[in-house]
């Protein structure tokens, strides 16, 4: 996807395997302000999860996904007006085609996470497709991948992606320390209500399989008196 | 009674403080030992800070009764330095006022504000303080709203920009907020980048907004940086003026709007890396109706150790019932005449027995001089146990001060003045307490500034002083006296001990050093004067 500014800034942006922004101006030396936002559930402020600068013709891109309903925009610093907006975008999958790869050696899992696929298919309107990483199944005939391996790590970034967003329901790898150490590092701490969907929003070792599913699309801020999860870091 | 050790890091500003049945004993910063200004980003742990205080006292966290946390220290440290230790850990804006409002002496109804970049989840917190008890009634979330001290900290790495060589940001959050905000008086208002830096953060209604004031302001100083505006010192200035003016400008208003819902509370007392802010304290001092306020003076997140622990003196009564005033803040580390006379052995300094008059002749001389007495101070400033002093007389002793200690024209240096001669000097009365450890400006009457034209800000005729009381600080006030004496001016100029970029000293070595590179002309240290023959 991508659009053309009047003063001729092209921004191409694509939501799947996680944000990737490309900003390409006619000023060499100029900078842009990426911020993603996420909105809550039942909230219409959006929350700030995480902002970049971006050098002209740079890409951003961070190899994780977000959760749930969130949004980009764009600013560029103006001589006159200082900050200014030049683009915004929700994620809205309805009518796109949307991924969900069930990662799950159990058949009855995989037929739960199955099952919360199917809700957010129904709630969101996105064309959905439904794989598994399952062996032998006969549920979904398109497995994904064979030799019980989870699918790559899907690392390269395609504007032009057949799909709007892929998203991986399982027990996703923590990446040890190191993950939250970069977070601490590197990224404008303390949003500990950021979640990053390749890897479960919160530790799944003592959540239900529907539970995991329902963390991974964003239902379970819908239950009414829904826990509220946080993220600590590993260290901590 | 019982030994109550505080801890706290993080980020920056680690530090570890004592109290021993009810009384605060020790504050010891842990950039003093590691040398590194408010410490390394990220991971700055109390290890060394709380190592002094073992050396001092004999509490460490596995024998002290109680060791609490003010929030933010890393998990590594814990689990590999303090792992059988139980520990209890306290909110970090909680923290911040409890040193603000136990510290400010206020037994009148007080409202205590702790603003600063963020801490855990909070970047704001408004309390009232009434009989010793702290309630909360306000607190902003610093993700959710902007935040005045991170458009400072964030605002240096687009003026200054990136140093590939030395891999890092030529001016740091935390650590460089000073030297832009010393420049501001040497800029003017300008509407446009006043509005610019509004869009940033902005105030309406006891909320402070929008979010993301981090990415907000490196789009607005890289992007300017780029276009050339701070390729002049006039440019920064005029940048540091209106973000100034921004600061005052919202945050008076925001304490307004608090006035009214509280119209009874008119004692102030702050914390938090904001009110390291002089001008803006100044400013809120002017205000008709505040009677008084009082920041604490590790306003940081060095001061963090100290809320936590009185937290829990008082959770176990044993202290801090109602808030107490401190006589100084000398709550470091001393040194023995033996262990000072081992390093002075190093060198071949000559030594004389330290009689305040003869170095009150030698600082009319003009003659620089390193003071070291005691403990060190806590807190970011130098209060008379590592300072250095010179006559004030001479506005041409910038030049050369700067010169030897590697600073900026444009930093103001600061005054230290007998109290009883405060309001011969200064325009306004309020707060003296808090300017006995150099909180904020006052105004300087138009009979002194050509009279001490050295620590008055040439642009606006503002100082910083340092109230040196005779109980409080007995050398200093004995030294500021005998020059009084030679020179009739009860003022001398006090700068932090230290090299430009450098944490102030700790120790004898450093100090020596100092005297062995020419920085200062004579050490005073305790109780002899060592200086090169």
């Amino acid at each position: 996807m991508y659009t053309t500014t009047p003063d001729n800034i092209k921004i191409e942006w694509v939501y799947n395997p996680s944000p990737h922004v490309k900003i390409t101006g006619p000023n060499d030396n100029e900078v842009f302000l990426l911020q993603i936002f996420e909105y809550h559930a039942g909230n219409t402020i959006p929350y700030l999860l995480e902002s970049y600068l971006i050098a002209n013709t740079e890409a951003f891109h961070y190899d994780v996904s977000y959760y749930g309903k969130f949004e980009l925009r764009v600013l560029k610093f103006d001589e006159d007006l200082g900050p200014v907006e030049i683009f915004r975008d929700v994620y809205n999958d309805v009518g796109k085609r949307v991924k969900f790869i069930l990662r799950t050696d159990l058949v009855e899992e995989e037929r739960i996470f199955a099952e919360v696929a199917n809700d957010y298919i129904k709630q969101s309107g996105c064309i959905g497709e439904i794989v598994s990483t399952l062996q032998h199944t006969v549920r979904f005939p398109e497995v994904h991948l064979s030799n019980g391996h989870l699918v790559e790590q899907y690392v390269d970034v395609d504007y032009n992606s057949e799909y709007y967003k892929i998203f991986y329901i399982g027990r996703n790898e923590f990446n040890g320390d190191n993950l939250y150490e970069h977070r601490w590092g590197n990224v404008t701490y303390g949003n500990w209500r950021l979640f990053w969907s390749l890897h479960n929003p919160r530790k799944y070792h003592n959540l239900e399989s529907r539970e995991i599913a329902e963390d991974i699309l964003g239902f379970t801020e819908n239950k009414p008196n829904g826990e509220k999860f946080t993220v600590t870091p590993s260290y901590l | 009674m019982s030994t109550i050790l505080g801890l706290n890091g993080g980020q920056h500003d680690a530090a570890s403080c004592l109290i021993i049945d009810g009384k605060l004993v020790a504050c010891v910063e842990e950039e003093r030992m590691t040398r590194i200004k408010a410490g390394n980003n990220y991971f700055s742990v109390p290890r060394l800070s709380s190592q002094k205080i073992a050396e001092m006292y004999g509490v460490t966290p596995q024998n002290a009764d109680h060791v609490v946390f003010a929030s933010e220290v890393p998990g590594k440290y814990i689990e590999y330095e303090l792992n059988d230790v139980d520990y209890t850990v306290y909110d970090h804006h909680h923290c911040h006022a409890a040193d603000a409002y136990y510290m400010s002496g206020f037994q009148e109804p007080t409202m205590i504000i702790t603003m600063d970049g963020g801490g855990v989840d909070d970047a704001l917190s408004v309390y009232l303080g009434k009989n010793g008890e702290l309630t909360r009634i306000l607190r902003d979330k610093w993700y959710l709203n902007a935040q005045l001290a991170q458009l400072w900290g964030y605002s240096l790495h687009g003026i200054k920009g990136f140093d590939a060589e030395k891999g890092g940001f030529v001016w740091k959050f935390c650590k460089d907020e000073g030297k832009l905000m010393g420049m501001a008086p040497d800029g003017y208002y300008d509407e446009r980048v006043y509005n610019i830096l509004r869009k940033a953060v902005n105030y309406s209604n006891l909320e402070f907004f929008p979010q993301d004031t981090i990415g907000l302001a490196r789009l607005i100083s890289e992007s300017m940086r780029r276009m050339g505006y701070f390729d002049t010192d006039e440019g920064i200035a005029v940048y540091a003026y209106n973000l100034q003016k921004l600061t005052e400008d919202l945050v008076l208003e925001f304490i307004s709007d608090l006035h009214k819902l509280h119209p009874e509370y008119k004692k102030l007392a702050f914390a938090g890396g904001l009110f390291a802010n002089v001008k803006l304290n100044q400013k809120i001092n002017q205000l008709d109706w505040v009677d008084e306020l009082f920041v604490f003076p590790a306003m940081g997140d060095s001061g963090l150790c100290a809320g936590a622990a009185i937290l829990k003196c008082r959770e176990l009564g044993e202290g801090f019932d109602t808030p107490i005033r401190l006589d100084n803040v000398h709550l470091g580390v001393s040194y023995t005449d033996e262990e000072i006379s081992e390093v002075a052995s190093k060198y071949n300094f000559e030594r004389k027995p330290y009689i305040a008059s003869e170095v009150a002749e030698h600082l009319d001389d003009g003659e620089i001089i390193g003071f070291f007495q005691g403990k060190f101070e806590y807190g970011p400033r130098a209060l008379g146990a590592r300072s250095i002093i010179v006559r004030p007389t001479d506005y041409d002793t910038h030049k050369e001060l700067n010169s030897r200690l590697k600073r900026y024209d444009t930093m103001p240096f600061a005054p230290i003045v007998m109290k009883e001669y405060f309001s011969d000097i200064f325009v306004e009365q309020k707060s003296q307490y808090t300017a006995e450890f150099m909180t904020l400006c006052y105004d300087t009457k138009e009979e002194w500034i050509d009279r001490i034209p050295a620590v008055i800000q040439k642009s606006d005729k503002t100082a910083r002083p340092q109230i040196v009381t005779q109980d409080g600080v007995p050398k200093f006030w004995e030294i500021l006296n005998e020059y009084r004496e030679v020179s009739g001016i009860p003022v001398l100029l006090n700068t932090s001990f230290n090299a430009h970029n450098e944490p102030i000293i700790d120790s004898p070595e450093h100090a020596f050093v100092h005297l062995n590179n020419g920085i200062i002309d004579k050490l005073v240290i305790e109780n002899y004067v060592y200086y090169n023959s």
